[in-house]
């Protein structure tokens, strides 16, 4: 029961790193605010059915939705700053969703966070969500879609030339990652069953990106086992959990400088032999 | 892409069999008897978690020389849950399923508390614990109607004052003994350990029929307050109640004596040492509750005790640790047996459990202790000291 | 409202931006300078911060040594993350992501660091200023809050000049542009960078020393630095200065709301002006528009 539980978080947290994988990985997209969509997906799910009672299916959807529509919301505006601009503004943002979120305490709880949801959520429904995102995030990759993408992570310049609607495109990743991330953040509140607005700040904002970079940019596969291996690290290792940040801290800038393609940059999803040659 | 998935799984598979090799849960007869712990060990709140590992396992190390429980020796298993709910819970499930122990000890700290709260009564372990925050034990409260919490989570024991009674505590002596009639509190908006202990001060205040003049809030990573301090020195109370963590109550008090507000500050239990050292002489004059204090003369022994055995002097979660698990082991010892449902059982039937910092009392509707008095404990320049060695305040 | 209290906040509040502003100045010399956004400057404010401490508390009891020894650990430590961490990715080309994300990287490290080793204890530092407060009529000013302030002032009319001035600055202004062309020249561009990163770390290191003095020394004392960040960052690319008074006008506003309006929705108000700025005008309050690169 005990490695349920684990595979059960560990699951979670890979699927909120899928979620940014799309627009930080191929993108080259920082947002340290993703814990904003997390606390929204997760709010608008809790909100929507015990306040509401809208039944289990559509809550989820609506987390979903409403993801994705403050994706677009948000991405208009801030999408057109540059790199590090972008980061501290979703860093804003995500401090503005934790506190508005402090702030509706009628409707949130405020500080005391919201329990009592049922636990709706199992390993099946986190496994197969993990299924379904991945297929959709290696179609998009493997698409013209996902060419652009690492087009516009690599040279935004040099995209724009080529014809991409930078803009454009960002938005559209932009909004599909906060739908995914929207929809773990749902995930989250009906598995771990107790939410507050701190749930998710800024420092593991920060350690999904990073995790994504050791995964490996264009490795799906590393970003999953880089991501499976970090949150279960704890399990196998507990002597030395405590130190668990600050070994990935270490990890990362070794990767970074030495293997900048991530740690399992070579692993790909499929056998070779089924990929079809020229990316 | 099927079969990566299936490999991974595959992996995870076969490294959590692998993995018994390793732990290993409560053996047979005459094996030590495991008791499972979570704490911060780690992050914010480490200090407290580390603390009360060491009065637990000091505690432990007692017992063990007295016999152990039931002639077998009994051993810690101890878990770092740094702060994180989702920590917490993976803690506590590998601890009454892995290492399969009778009870656990967690949560000091309220948001693990309720994050594992659901899975104890899942799980049938029971857990102990210092979370004050009142849904941890009876899910159901709302702070607004404090006076029906509703039914209790069967495997979750609170073995302090809850927040609403620890207010209470310095509500009731501020009124009382310091004939306090108008009150303003400053407390972090973002930790519910605060606000229940703001809203539960607010409440016994108004019930008493005296006047809270003003609320101010700020958020968790504030390090200045002196906007709020402004209009709280404006507003003139008599009293300032400051709820907080330690730094943070550190750093409105001398900020709050540098403005020059006039008001006596009332603290929490957060108040009692390391403050001195951080706050200094800024905070004299002000009055706090704990549980415990140091220079009563019935719990000198555990000062050298512990001195004695970690080299440090104990602080307040170093208390906490001890009669904690001094409570979990004689809970195992009456019901004699370390199966889950009767350590539970004894647990929900302790009604004279001398800590201490204290009788606990259990009740059994709650599960939180019955008339446990509080120290109120004040300062006189940087130095703490003892003004009331057990202090129950008037019912409101 | 009545005039005295109006006052005492506004007085809160440019206080409170002396410490942002400060902030500011040491993140923005590499960011308006090399146009990088360093976030290990917190990693360094936070390593300071902790230095300080244990050399006013156990070696020398004398504020303005372990002062002025700390902002040198300060330059030190910004010189050897500079040459460990961000080097190797500059010489190898990367784009700059790569740097973000290992700056990002340092700072966490720093932190979690000390939550593993020192975490559990809080630390205070001796009390050098007995009288923290200087009361002038009805008024209230923190003198340390005044002496990051003032040293804003100092350091950024400094910067000013040694940038516009000097050899040094010039080559570093000249690095910042186009790193390659300036080797054509003859210019060391190594040493030129880990110059401007020593100057940074100094400053970080007077950063945690004074922020460490003020409040209490914990391992999450870096992450006050994005206040300041976000100060560099309005203030626009390029000036100084424009962080300078970004900082400052960020601490005013800030006090002022939450007299206000509470420090509940402050926040929104605060991020939602920002972000309205930043779209209006990119360049923020005072900057240049410049390319992005990669």
């Amino acid at each position: 029961m005990f490695y349920l539980k684990v595979l059960e978080i560990t699951s979670l947290y890979t699927i909120l790193v899928l979620g940014i994988y799309l627009m930080t990985g191929l993108t080259g997209l920082f947002s340290l605010g993703q814990g904003g969509f997390v606390s929204i997906g997760a709010y608008t799910a809790a909100i929507v059915y015990m306040r509401f009672g809208l039944p289990f299916p559509l809550a989820l959807a609506f987390a979903i939705v409403v993801g994705a529509v403050l994706g677009f919301l948000v991405g208009i505006p801030t999408l057109r700053l540059r790199r590090d601009y972008f980061l501290l503004v979703t860093f804003g943002l995500g401090e503005m969703v934790r506190a508005g979120l402090l702030y509706l305490a009628q409707l949130t709880g405020g500080a005391l966070g919201m329990a009592g949801m049922p636990k709706k959520v199992g390993l099946p429904l986190i496994l197969g969500s993990i299924v379904v995102i991945t297929f959709i995030t290696y179609s998009l990759k493997r698409s013209r879609f996902g060419r652009d993408c690492i087009a516009i992570r690599d040279d935004e310049m040099a995209a724009s030339m080529m014809g991409i609607n930078v803009y454009a495109h960002k938005i559209k990743v932009f909004m599909i990652s906060s739908a995914i991330t929207a929809y773990g953040g749902a995930l989250y509140a009906f598995n771990i069953l107790f939410i507050e607005p701190n749930l998710f700040n800024w420092l593991e904002s920060a350690k999904l990106i990073i995790i994504t970079f050791v995964g490996g940019l264009n490795s799906i596969a590393g970003v999953i086992a880089a991501s499976a291996i970090y949150y279960s690290f704890g399990e196998f290792f507990r002597f030395i959990d405590v130190w668990r940040d600050v070994l990935l801290a270490v990890v990362v800038v070794l990767v970074i400088i030495f293997r900048p393609g991530g740690l399992f940059q070579g692993l790909s999803l499929l056998p070779s032999k089924l990929k079809r040659k020229g990316r | 892409m099927k079969k990566s998935i299936l490999l991974l799984l595959s992996l995870a598979v076969i490294l959590g069999s692998v993995s018994p090799v390793f732990a290993g849960g409560q053996t047979e007869e005459g094996g030590p008897i495991k008791v499972g712990m979570y704490a911060d060990l780690s992050a914010g709140t480490a200090q407290w978690g580390t603390d009360a590992e060491k009065g637990a396992r000091l505690r432990i190390k007692e017992v063990n020389e007295a016999g152990g429980i039931m002639g077998r020796p009994v051993e810690l298993v101890i878990y770092d849950c740094k702060l994180s709910p989702t920590e917490a819970v993976k803690a506590y499930a590998r601890l009454a399923t892995q290492d399969k122990v009778p009870a656990v000890y967690g949560s000091l700290i309220s948001n693990t508390a309720l994050a594992v709260s659901p899975v104890a009564a899942q799980t049938k372990v029971p857990v102990i614990s210092r979370a004050m925050d009142e849904r941890a034990t009876t899910p159901g409260f709302d702070p607004d109607d404090p006076e029906n919490p509703g039914p209790a989570n069967p495997y979750f024991f609170l073995l302090q004052p809850s927040a609403f009674q620890q207010a209470a505590v310095i509500a009731g002596y501020a009124i009382d003994e310091l004939g306090m009639d108008t009150f303003t509190m400053l407390y972090d908006k973002g930790n519910a350990y605060a606000e229940y202990l703001a809203k539960g001060f607010a409440y016994y205040v108004e019930k008493r029929g005296k006047k809270m003049l003003g609320s101010f809030e700020f958020q968790s990573g504030d390090v200045d307050y002196k906007a709020q301090l402004t209009k709280i020195k404006e507003l003139g109370a008599d009293g300032l109640f400051i709820p907080n963590y330690v730094t943070q109550n550190a750093n409105a008090v001398k900020q709050a004596r540098e403005l020059g507000v006039k008001a006596r500050f009332l603290g929490n239990n957060s108040w009692y040492k390391p403050m001195d050292e951080v706050a200094g002489p800024a905070a004299d004059g002000s009055y706090f509750p704990n549980n415990m204090t140091f220079d009563d003369p019935s719990t000198q022994w555990f000062f050298k005790s512990y001195k004695a055995e970690w080299g440090e002097e104990p602080r307040l979660h170093s208390f906490s640790g001890y009669d904690d698990m001094g409570f979990l082991l004689e809970a195992i010892k009456t019901a004699k047996s370390t199966d889950p449902e009767a350590v539970r059982d004894a647990m929900e039937a302790t009604r004279k459990f001398e800590g201490i910092i204290g009788t606990i009392n259990i009740d059994p509707q709650t599960h939180r202790p019955v008339g446990l008095p509080m120290a109120v404990l004040r300062f006189v320049g940087d130095q703490i000291e003892t003004v009331e060695y057990k202090y129950l305040p008037k019912e409101p | 409202m009545n005039w005295n209290i109006l006052l005492q906040q506004i007085v809160n509040g440019i206080s409170l931006g002396g410490v942002y502003a400060l902030m500011a100045v040491g993140f923005g010399l590499i960011f308006n300078v090399l146009k990088f956004s360093n976030f290990s400057h917190g990693g360094v404010v936070t390593l300071t911060a902790y230095i300080g401490f244990f050399l006013s508390k156990y070696l020398i009891a004398n504020f303005i040594v372990t002062f002025v020894l700390t902002a040198a650990a300060g330059g030190m430590a910004a010189v050897v993350i500079e040459r460990l961490v961000f080097r190797p990715i500059r010489r190898k080309g990367y784009p700059i992501s790569m740097l973000i994300v290992n700056s990002i990287t340092v700072a966490m490290l720093v932190q979690q660091f000390f939550a593993v080793t020192l975490g559990a204890n809080y630390y205070s530092y001796p009390n050098f200023i007995k009288e923290t407060a200087l009361h002038l009529g009805n008024l209230t000013v923190s003198k340390i809050y005044l002496l990051m302030l003032g040293i804003s002032a100092v350091v950024l009319g400094a910067l000013t000049y040694v940038i516009r001035k000097t050899k040094i600055g010039i080559a570093i202004r000249a690095v910042s542009s186009d790193i390659s062309t300036p080797s054509l020249m003859g210019v060391n561009v190594d040493f030129v960078i880990s110059v401007a990163f020593f100057f940074s770390g100094v400053l970080g290191g007077i950063t945690g020393y004074l922020l460490g003095m003020t409040f209490t020394v914990d391992p999450f004392i870096g992450s006050m630095i994005l206040k300041g960040i976000i100060a560099s960052i309005i203030g626009g690319m390029g000036s100084i200065l424009g962080g300078v008074i970004a900082g400052l006008l960020l601490g005013a506003a800030e006090s002022l709301l939450i007299a206000e309006i509470g420090a509940a929705l402050t926040p929104m108000v605060i991020y939602g002006s920002i972000i309205l700025l930043l779209l209006v005008r990119p360049q923020g309050i005072a900057g240049k528009i410049t390319e992005v690169k990669a």
